[in-house]
C-alpha cells in the first residue's frame, strides 16, 4: 500500500484527530512565541482542510457511498458486523463529506480572519484552542455513525462555542448570551441523551445503521420510535436555531466575536445535518413502515421552516445592533433549508417526490452550502465594521465606505447573495426552492419570496447606515488589517466562482448528499444549466443578457442621445445619503432604525406581541423548547 | 427471580427529569437553574443505568471476578451503558462548571442572579 | 453462585433498601425545589447525588457509582458552593 492509500484509509479519523491534537498543543506554542502559536493554529486548520478535501474527493468520486471507519479495530475498514457493533464507528458518505467541506472552508476563513481580529485581546492561545476544538466537534458530529458519539460531539461543540462567546469578556452581555445558549443546549443535550437511551433500551444498539435496520425490522411502528424521533428532531432543530427555539441564538451570535459567529453558523448546520440524518437514515430503512412518520416529520419541519423564515426576517428588520440583525437573518435563512428538505420529507416516497420533492431537497441542501459561505462572509464583514466603527449600533455609525472600499465590496457580495439576487449563488438555491415549493403549496412559495424581499430591504438598511452618509464621530480611519481582508476574500471568491457554476456544485456535491440521505439514485442537473422541471437557471446566460442589455443602452445613448441633457447644479452630484441640505448646509442623516419606520409602524400589531415574546427570560425560552417538543410528539402520534 | 421493584427506578427517572425541568421552567435564580440541570442529568444517567439492568433478574456487575462465582455473560448487567454514563457524568460537570462561571461573571458585571433581571439581550 | 444470588438471600431487606434509596432521591430532589436558601438546596442536591451513586451500586454499576460519588456528590457540590460564594446566598 502506498502512503496515499494509508492516508485515505485513516483520513476519517485524522480529520477529527488533527484539529484535536493541534488544539491542545496550541497553548504550548503560544508559550514559545505568539507568532509560532498562530502559525501552528493555521497549520492545523490547513492540514485538516487539505485532508478533508482529499477525503471528500475520494468519497464523492465514488458516488458518495458510505465509507465506514471502525475505531480500535485491527483493520479499520472491516465491515460492520454484529460482533463489533459496540465499537464507535465513523460512517462518511456523500452528505457527511458535503458538510465536512463546508466546515473546513469556513473555519479556514475564520482562522485567517482571526489573526488580525484578536490582536488587541489577551488570551489568544485559548481562543485558537477552542476554535480548533469546535472544528473537530463539528466534523465529528457530521462523520459519526454512532448516536451516543453524536451526543458527545454535540456537547463538545456547545461547550467550546460558549467558551468562545465570552472571549470579549469586557462585555457583561457576553456572559449573559453564553449562559442562555448553554442552558438551552444543555437541556436539549439531556433530552437527546434521554431519547438515545429510549432507542438503546428498545433495540440494544447505538450504531445508526443497526438501529435503522432494527426499526425497519419491526412489524409496526412502536410508540418509542415516534417519541424518540420527536425528541431528537426538536433537539436538533434547537441546535439549528429554528423558531420558536431560536431565542438564545441571536444572543450568542451577536455577543460572540465575528470569526466565532461564522463558525457558529456551521455548528448550527451540523444540527440540521443531524436532524436530516436522524429522519432519513434512522427511520428510512423500511419506507413502507415509516412513510407516514416521515410525512408527519416533513410537515413539522416545514412549519418550523416557514416560522423561522418569517419571524427571523421580520425581527431582523427592526434590529439596530448590526450583529443581532445578521443573527436573525441566519435564523431566517435556516428556514429555507428546513423548508426545502421538509418538502422533500413530506412527499418522500410518493409520486410528488420525483415531480418536485427532490428538487426541493436539492435546493435546501444546496442552500446549506451557500448559506455557510455568504453568512460567514457577512458576519466577518460585520466584525470588520465593528472593528473600525467601535460600536455595534447602526444609528451611531456611518461613512465607513469612504475608507473601507474592499469591505464594502465584500459586504455587497454577501448581501446580494443572501437576498437571492441573480446571478449570486443564493439565488440558485432559492430558485430551486421557490420553483418546487410553489408546486407543493403556492402560499408557502409566496412567503419564501416575500422573505427574500425583506432580507434585501434590511441589508439595504445596514449598507446605508454603515457605509454611506457623513463620517460619524468615533469612526476609525483606514481599512482593516490584511489578514481580516484575506479571510473575507477567501469566502467572497468562493461565492463568486460558484455563483457562475451552480450546477457544478449541485452535480458534484449536492446530488451525492441528497442521494446519501434518500437512497435515490437521481441527479438534478446534467449540464451547466439548473433545471427544476418548471424552469431553468443559467448564470452565464443571465449575465450575458445583462451585459448585452447594458451595451445596447450605452449604444443608444451614444447614437441617439441629445446633447445638453447633462443636469446642472446640485442635481449633478450623485445622491448619497447625507448630502448637505440646501437650507442650512448640514448633512441629512436618517438613523438606521428609522429607515423602515413606516413599515414597522404599520405592522405594529404584529411586532408588539412578537417582540414581547423575545423577552430575554431564559425560563420562557426553555418553555418554548419544551412545548414545541410536546407538540411535535403529539403531531406524530395523531398523524401516524 | 424477578425483583418486586424492578421497574421502579423508571419512576424515579421520570420524577427527577420532571423536577429538574420544573426548576428550569419556574425558578428564577440562575444557580437554582444550574441545580435543575444537574437533577435532569441525574435522571438521564439513572435511566441509562437502569436500562443496563432492565432484565429484571438479579444481575451482577460486569467484572471479571464474578465469573469465578459461576456467573456467565447472561448474568451481567450490560457494560455499554455504564461507559456512556461515565462519559455523560463528565460532560455534565463540565457544563455545570461553565454555566456557574458565566453566572458568577455576570454577577460581577451587573449584580444580577435572577432571570428577570438577566435580560439585557432581548427583542 | 453469583453476587446476585447472594443478595437473593436477603431479598426483602434488599428491596426495602432499594425502595428507600429511590424514594429518598425524589424527596431530596423536592427539597432542592423547596429550599430558598441556596446552600441548603446544594446540600439536598448532594444528597440526591449520593443516593444516586448508591442506586448505581445497587443496579450493579460500581464503576459508575464511584464516578458519581466523586464527581456528582463531591465536585459539583464544591463548584456550586463556590459559585454561591461569588454571588448571593438567598434566592429572591
Amino acid at each position: 500500500m502506498t502512503f496515499y492509500d494509508h492516508l485515505i484509509e485513516q483520513a476519517p479519523a485524522m480529520v477529527v484527530a488533527i484539529p484535536l491534537l493541534f488544539a491542545f498543543a496550541t497553548p504550548l506554542w503560544f508559550k514559545l512565541s505568539v507568532k509560532f502559536g498562530k502559525l501552528w493554529a493555521l497549520l492545523g486548520v490547513l492540514a485538516t482542510t487539505v485532508l478533508m478535501y482529499i477525503l471528500a474527493w475520494e468519497i464523492l468520486s465514488e458516488g458518495g457511498e458510505v465509507t465506514t471507519y471502525l475505531f480500535g479495530a485491527e483493520d479499520s475498514q472491516l465491515p460492520l458486523l454484529g460482533g463489533n457493533a459496540v465499537r464507535i464507528s465513523f460512517a462518511v458518505d456523500g452528505m457527511s463529506a458535503f458538510m465536512g467541506l463546508i466546515m473546513v472552508t469556513v473555519s479556514l476563513a475564520a482562522v485567517l480572519y482571526s489573526f488580525g481580529f484578536v490582536k488587541k485581546y489577551t488570551g489568544n492561545d485559548k481562543f485558537f484552542t477552542l476554535l480548533l476544538l469546535v472544528l473537530a466537534a463539528n466534523i465529528g458530529m457530521v462523520f459519526t455513525g454512532d448516536l451516543f458519539n453524536l451526543f458527545v460531539w454535540f456537547e463538545v461543540s456547545s461547550i467550546a462555542l460558549c467558551g468562545l462567546t465570552v472571549f470579549r469578556s469586557e462585555r457583561g452581555e457576553a456572559f449573559e448570551g453564553a449562559a442562555k445558549y448553554l442552558i438551552y443546549s444543555t437541556v436539549a443535550g439531556l433530552i437527546l441523551l434521554f431519547s438515545i437511551g429510549l432507542l438503546y433500551g428498545q433495540y440494544g444498539h447505538l450504531n445508526i445503521k443497526f438501529l435503522s435496520e432494527a426499526i425497519g425490522g419491526n412489524a409496526e411502528l412502536l410508540m418509542v420510535d415516534k417519541v424518540a424521533l420527536g425528541l431528537m428532531m426538536t433537539v436538533f432543530a434547537l441546535k439549528a436555531g429554528a423558531v420558536p427555539m431560536h431565542m438564545a441564538t441571536p444572543d450568542a451570535y451577536s455577543e460572540a466575536p465575528a470569526p466565532v459567529t461564522a463558525i457558529f453558523v456551521t455548528a448550527s448546520q451540523a444540527g440540521l445535518y443531524a436532524m436530516f440524518r436522524s429522519v432519513f437514515t434512522l427511520y428510512g430503512s423500511n419506507i413502507d413502515l415509516t412513510i407516514d412518520l416521515l410525512h408527519a416529520a416533513g410537515w413539522i419541519v416545514i412549519i418550523l421552516g416557514v416560522l423561522s423564515m418569517f419571524v427571523g426576517v421580520t425581527m431582523a428588520l427592526v434590529q439596530k445592533d448590526i450583529k443581532r440583525l445578521m443573527a436573525y437573518h441566519a435564523i431566517s435563512q435556516t428556514g429555507y433549508m428546513l423548508l426545502g428538505v421538509g418538502v422533500g420529507m413530506a412527499v418522500y416516497a410518493t409520486g410528488g417526490f420525483d415531480e418536485f420533492g427532490r428538487t426541493a431537497m436539492t435546493g435546501g441542501i444546496f442552500h446549506i452550502f451557500n448559506h455557510a459561505l455568504y453568512k460567514g462572509l457577512l458576519f466577518l464583514t460585520a466584525g470588520a465594521i465593528i472593528y473600525k466603527a467601535g460600536t455595534r449600533d447602526l444609528n451611531r455609525m456611518g461613512g465607513l465606505g469612504r475608507d473601507m472600499k474592499l469591505t464594502a465590496l465584500f459586504f455587497i457580495i454577501g448581501a446580494l447573495a443572501i437576498s437571492g439576487i441573480p446571478p449570486m449563488n443564493g439565488f440558485a438555491s432559492k430558485f430551486l426552492i421557490y420553483e418546487s415549493v410553489f408546486q407543493f403549496n403556492p402560499v408557502i412559495g409566496a412567503i419564501a419570496m416575500l422573505v427574500s424581499l425583506l432580507t434585501l430591504a434590511s441589508f439595504v438598511k445596514v449598507f446605508y447606515s454603515a457605509f454611506m452618509g457623513p463620517r460619524m464621530k468615533g469612526m476609525a480611519r483606514g481599512e482593516v488589517p490584511a489578514s481580516m481582508l484575506m479571510g473575507m476574500a477567501v469566502l467572497a471568491g468562493i461565492i463568486l466562482v460558484f455563483s457562475f457554476a451552480p450546477s457544478l456544485v449541485v452535480r458534484s456535491l449536492v446530488d451525492p448528499a441528497v442521494n446519501a440521505l434518500t437512497g435515490d439514485g437521481g441527479t438534478t442537473s446534467t449540464s451547466l444549466t439548473l433545471f427544476t422541471g418548471q424552469g431553468a437557471w443559467n448564470a452565464v446566460v443571465f449575465m450575458g443578457a445583462m451585459i448585452s442589455a447594458a451595451i445596447i443602452a450605452v449604444l443608444i445613448r451614444v447614437f441617439f442621445g441629445k446633447k445638453g441633457m447633462t443636469p446642472k447644479g446640485e442635481g449633478k452630484k450623485p445622491y448619497l445619503f447625507g448630502n448637505p441640505t440646501e437650507i442650512d448646509g448640514k448633512p441629512i442623516v436618517i438613523p438606521g432604525s428609522n429607515v423602515y419606520w413606516g413599515f414597522t409602524k404599520a405592522l405594529d400589531r404584529y411586532y408588539r406581541p412578537v417582540e414581547k415574546l423575545h423577552s430575554g427570560i431564559v425560563n420562557e425560552y426553555v418553555f418554548w423548547f419544551v412545548s414545541t417538543m410536546v407538540l411535535a410528539i403529539l403531531v406524530m402520534m395523531a398523524w401516524v | 427471580m424477578t425483583t418486586a421493584i424492578g421497574e421502579l427506578p423508571y419512576f424515579t427517572v421520570v420524577a427527577l427529569l420532571a423536577i429538574g425541568l420544573y426548576i428550569i421552567l419556574v425558578k428564577k435564580n440562575l444557580i437554582k437553574i444550574a441545580m435543575g440541570i444537574t437533577l435532569m442529568e441525574a435522571g438521564a444517567n439513572l435511566f441509562l443505568i437502569t436500562l443496563a439492568f432492565n432484565s429484571g433478574d438479579r444481575l451482577s456487575a460486569p467484572v471479571f471476578t464474578s465469573q469465578i462465582l459461576g456467573g456467565t455473560e447472561a448474568t451481567y448487567s450490560l457494560p455499554t451503558p455504564h461507559a456512556l454514563t461515565l462519559t455523560s457524568i463528565v460532560i455534565g460537570v463540565a457544563t455545570t462548571a461553565l454555566l456557574l462561571a458565566f453566572v458568577m461573571q455576570a454577577y460581577k458585571k451587573h449584580k444580577v442572579t435572577s432571570t428577570d433581571e438577566f435580560r439585557r439581550l432581548r427583542g | 453462585m453469583t453476587y446476585g444470588d447472594l443478595l437473593t438471600d436477603v431479598g426483602f431487606w434488599y428491596d426495602l433498601l432499594h425502595l428507600s434509596v429511590l424514594v429518598g432521591m425524589v424527596v431530596s430532589a423536592t427539597l432542592v425545589v423547596r429550599f430558598k436558601d441556596l446552600l441548603s438546596a446544594t446540600i439536598a442536591l448532594a444528597a440526591v447525588s449520593l443516593l444516586l451513586s448508591l442506586e448505581f451500586y445497587i443496579l450493579q454499576a460500581p464503576d459508575v457509582a464511584i464516578a458519581e460519588a466523586a464527581v456528582g456528590a463531591g465536585l459539583t457540590t464544591a463548584i456550586i458552593i463556590f459559585a454561591i460564594g461569588g454571588t448571593r446566598r438567598r434566592e429572591q
